[in-house]
């Protein structure tokens, strides 16, 4: 193998796939990224078995070949080297050696045989839904947080993704907490498609989307056991594969609820700082942040408002009011800070609402405006 | 044929007993085995004012048990009268009974003994020239003659049982017995430690404690002395007349029997079911299971608290307010534990000189003393850093001679490692957030920040945290730390809500009011299905795990329904654990502790993060930082270390730099 190509994008494209290169050493191969001509490309991939991650440089090619090397090696020193230059890789297949030159720095780095590197499927012909990049990755931001981050019910570490002719569908449950997105589309998906992308892939994929309107691919291998995404971006394709997590996801719908007896509206900024400042003593005294929530009065001519307070034993304790739209009945209700400022730190309306029936029901979290986002935190309490 | 008699057996005769036998049948109560003759003989001369009591004994005492002491003697006159039942110069009235202070007052122990031995009595009080020597077998005075002999009383018992077989039948062998009398002796001399006694088994010294009122070097004589040195001083509590004081071992010195535990009353060595209760209380969750602390603890209250006077040995005692003896005690020790629990050092180097071990003052106000040296880091010299005690007790409460003081900072030779530590201090809490240390920055010069300032430096095999301050170096297990720090946030979080003190004794800066549990409201309730066991169990103990925030519904068969779990639980996602928590709790895995401290172990070790766990920089701070605040961090609930430590002074000499 032996190609050029310009710094500037090696060193894009190894940066793009290191994102999947294990850290395991069981399996040296992992910690290598896979050099490969491709046509008039070079394919970069990388894998931790978990995800795979391929994306492709423009490169003169002047003898075909491939070559696994040193993932953090080649980066580190692909990055150093001046811009503006070409990158020759001259591989010695013989040896699994790769000789690198840029302007007057020669290198040459002990690879391993690209046979051991493990198959990274592709996306080939199959049917493939389309999407615009800036939308999944809002959808997947706005949701994965929500997924379990322990294994022990394996399903709730992934994220569900529903497809059918009209709409898309994410979905993630921690068990205390679930997020759900929906997105319309123009061009459906010809079966229904229900599959559980573990979230740590999907945050992944987010990382390396653009806010852009390119189309990204989703296509699903014919066993059902891996997901690929294809985004073609102006700056290069790049692929990303992940596993699918078996099993069945919880049926969320029954859990949201469906009517409440209050119903607050609050600035999203103001909101935000509330619960920041709440959680400075919250993180003593089990992230409890209690909710005050009082109607307005004379007719809607006084607003209502909502006190957030939290009480640390040994630290002390706060109390923060800001105005509140409320319908409804006055109540509380006490959340973990945790998971009102993760949900507060994905909306991106400048109205927050809140619904809730009562102290120990679940509560509703939603944009302003936003009929799409559905969040339901379930409360805590203090037991005697 | 005649009717025969209704009965053919003629009815029993009553008879008085020979006085020989009930002398036999009064001796096998106060006199069992060897041991206890030498048990009765030391605390005779004792009460005789003796201050060198020497022991002798012969194939384990069943030969020889020859006790010399140079009290104040009997008189001539009446040495005869001494080896009478019931004849004392000790009680003279019924009610005396009840101000009892010295060891002995039954006037049955010399009778009893002598009525089971060959026994030989001298004796010469210091007012006359001459003494007496009386020679007894089985009870019978053999002879009376004048004797030249030292000032004092010496008493030799021969042939031990020779007329009581059945006795001899249950003695052990003579090493068996000779190890009992050894055992008794060093606890004699831990409760006496102002009498010199000397113990020879033999013909070999087996025990010589030197009598000078200083209890640590009876210790050092009764066990040995690198162990002495590193036992911690009791400090010296004293509530209603129940004043309690001496010392106890480390959460890292153990052994597998209670016999190193060593209770004094009023002077008298005792055993007692409930001081060894309020030992294991309060080493609770600070050793491995099965495993007992060294100690001996002095207790002085009213004589008229105490009755001595329920069995004839004496050993068994009973207090009027025992509740308040208990917890004085606990209190005491769990104090002690609190304010000096050094990390274990990491071998092949023991640890150094225990601080200030060298020069401790008398028994009477040890305690305290030496507390506050380890702890205020005031005057110690710098060469102590080694052991040297990095963390502070923030909650010791009233701890420390009540000064009242913020708690310890590292002993650091010169004041540029303090302030460097100081600086690292500020990060650290920082990274975690929410710490005092801001508070105690711009406190006056020489006042040293109240937390320790421990660093995390990183994570070895995703198990041990690596961490530094100014004394050296730190491995942390991120779990069992983990688990001290969540046990403790429930132990807090439990106290509050008023559960009259029990467990959280001791901890005088208890917050007022609080949470008892924070219950997570699960978003679906689970279904836990549990086998016959784990379902009994719970049936039973549902109230116990709800004031936790367990909600549990019962929903037929052996399936119950989830709806809630503690908050610790929930931030972890393991809302899956109850039925593996409900088999620990009925393994008793958690300890042997009243249900609910068993349950909030339990709790700790499913919500701590466990070995395996990839933990980022500010995640390390912050449970550094937490496990600083905690007021036994030396160990997990289990008792295991939580961290151990390798000083400068330790890397220094593996490196061959000095």
């Amino acid at each position: 193998m032996r190609m050029s190509c310009a710094q500037e994008q090696l060193s894009r494209g190894l940066a793009i796939v290191s994102r999947a290169v294990g850290g395991r050493t069981t399996l040296p191969v992992l910690n290598n990224v896979l050099l490969a001509s491709d046509g008039e490309r070079l394919k970069l991939s990388a894998t931790n078995l978990e995800i795979g991650i391929t994306t492709w440089v423009a490169a003169r090619v002047e003898a075909e070949g491939q070559l696994t090397i040193p993932a953090r090696l080649m980066a580190d020193f692909v990055n150093s080297l001046p811009s503006g230059q070409s990158v020759l890789l001259d591989a010695n297949t013989r040896t699994h050696t790769l000789h690198l030159q840029c302007a007057r720095y020669n290198a040459n780095i002990k690879g391993i045989d690209a046979e051991e590197f493990p198959p990274i499927p592709s996306a080939d012909d199959r049917p493939t839904i389309k999407l615009r990049a800036g939308l999944l990755k809002e959808m997947i931001g706005q949701v994965a947080f929500s997924a379990a981050r322990d294994e022990s019910r394996p399903v709730l570490a992934g994220v569900n993704l529903r497809l059918d002719e009209t709409k898309l569908v994410l979905s993630a449950a921690d068990g205390f907490r679930l997020a759900k997105r929906e997105a319309a589309l123009e061009q459906g998906w010809p079966e229904k498609l229900d599959i559980i992308i573990p979230a740590r892939a999907l945050t992944e994929v987010a990382r390396v989307l653009e806010d852009g309107d390119e189309d990204v691919e989703v296509t699903v291998t014919p066993n059902r056991s891996q997901v690929l995404f294809r985004l073609r971006a102006p700056t290069g394709e790049i692929n990303l594969v992940s596993r699918l997590l078996e099993g069945q996801f919880p049926d969320l719908e029954r859990v949201i609820p469906k009517t409440h007896t209050t119903r607050v509206g609050l600035k999203r900024a103001e909101f935000i700082t509330a619960t920041r400042i709440a959680a400075l003593f919250a993180r003593d005294a089990a992230n409890v942040v209690r909710l005050d929530i009082t109607p307005g009065g004379e007719g809607g001519l006084t607003p209502g408002s909502v006190a957030l307070s939290a009480n640390a034993l040994e630290v002390g304790d706060n109390r923060g009011e800001i105005d509140a739209a409320v319908e409804g009945d006055e109540t509380y209700i006490s959340f973990s800070s945790e998971y009102l400022s993760d949900v507060l730190g994905v909306l991106n309306t400048e109205e927050i609402v809140v619904e809730m029936t009562g102290p120990l029901s679940p509560a509703v979290v939603r944009g302003m405006g936003l009929s799409e986002y559905t969040h339901v935190i379930m409360p805590m309490h203090t037991v005697r | 044929m005649a009717p025969t008699a209704p009965s053919a057996t003629p009815a029993p005769i009553i008879r008085r007993l020979p006085p020989d036998l009930v002398a036999k049948i009064a001796a096998g109560e106060v006199v069992e085995r060897p041991a206890s003759v030498v048990k009765e003989l030391v605390e005779n001369a004792i009460d005789a004012g003796a201050s060198a009591v020497r022991v002798e004994v012969q194939r384990g005492g069943l030969s020889l048990i020859r006790i010399s002491d140079n009290g104040c003697g009997i008189a001539s006159d009446q040495i005869e009268l001494a080896l009478l039942r019931h004849a004392t110069s000790k009680l003279q009235a019924f009610d005396d009974l009840f101000r009892v202070r010295t060891l002995g007052f039954r006037g049955e122990a010399l009778a009893s003994i002598a009525a089971v031995s060959h026994l030989e009595l001298v004796s010469r009080p210091a007012t006359q020239a001459s003494g007496r020597a009386v020679r007894v077998e089985g009870g019978e005075v053999v002879s009376v003659a004048p004797a030249g002999c030292p000032v004092g009383t010496a008493v030799a018992v021969r042939h031990l049982f020779f007329n009581v077989p059945a006795r001899q039948a249950f003695q052990r062998s003579p090493a068996g017995e000779s190890r009992q009398i050894v055992q008794l002796c060093q606890q004699l001399a831990l409760t006496a430690p102002h009498v010199r006694l000397l113990l020879e088994v033999d013909g070999r010294l087996a025990l010589q404690a030197p009598g000078n009122g200083d209890l640590r070097d009876a210790l050092a004589a009764a066990y040995d002395a690198p162990v002495a040195g590193h036992m911690l001083a009791l400090p010296e509590l004293e509530e209603d007349g129940v004043r309690v004081w001496g010392y106890c071992s480390g959460p890292e010195e153990h052994r597998n029997t209670r016999l190193y535990c060593t209770f004094s009353v009023n002077g008298r060595l005792v055993r007692s079911q409930m001081l060894s209760y309020a030992v294991e209380e309060a080493y609770h969750a600070l050793l491995p299971g099965g495993r007992h602390p060294l100690a001996a603890v002095h207790l002085t209250v009213p004589t008229d608290d105490l009755d001595v006077n329920v069995h004839p040995t004496k050993i068994e005692v009973r207090f009027r307010r025992d509740r308040l003896v208990f917890s004085v005690v606990r209190r005491a020790m769990r104090q002690a534990l609190s304010n000096f629990a050094p990390v274990p050092a990491l071998q092949p180097f023991a640890i150094g000189g225990p601080p200030g071990g060298g020069q401790d003052p008398g028994p009477g106000n040890g305690g305290a003393q030496r507390g506050s040296e380890g702890h205020f880091g005031n005057p110690t010299p710098a060469g102590e850093g080694e052991a040297a005690l990095p963390l502070s007790s923030p909650a010791s409460g009233p701890a420390a001679g009540g000064a009242g003081m913020e708690g310890a900072w590292p002993l650091v030779p010169g004041d540029g490692a303090g302030a460097l530590a100081a600086g690292l201090l500020s990060l650290a809490s920082a990274a975690a957030g929410g710490d005092l240390a801001a508070g105690a920055s711009g406190g006056a010069p020489g006042q040293r920040p109240p937390s320790g300032g421990l660093r995390a430096l990183g994570q070895v095999g995703l198990t041990y945290i690596v961490a530094e301050d100014a004394s050296g170096l730190y491995l942390i297990d991120q779990h069992s730390a983990h688990e001290r720090v969540v046990y403790e946030q429930l132990l807090r979080a439990g106290d509050g809500s008023g559960t009259a003190g029990e467990g959280g004794e001791g901890r005088e800066s208890g917050p007022p009011a609080g949470t008892q549990g924070v219950a997570q409201l699960l978003l679906t309730p689970e279904a836990v299905t549990l086998n016959g066991t784990q379902a009994a169990w719970l049936l039973e103990h549902a109230d116990t795990l709800a004031g936790f925030g367990f909600q549990l519904e019962a929903f037929g068969g052996h399936t119950w329904l989830l709806r809630a779990v503690p908050r610790t639980l929930a931030a972890k996602g393991r809302a899956q654990a109850i039925g593996e928590l409900i088999d620990g709790l009925i393994e008793h895995e958690y300890g042997a502790g009243p249900l609910d401290d068993q349950a909030r172990w339990a709790i700790a070790c499913h919500s701590a993060v466990r070995a395996g766990d990839r933990l980022a920089p500010p995640e390390m701070a912050a449970l550094i930082s937490q496990l600083e605040r905690c007021d036994m961090r030396r160990t997990c609930p289990h008792g295991r270390p939580t961290m151990i430590h390798l000083s400068h002074a330790q890397l220094e000499r593996e490196f061959g730099r000095r």
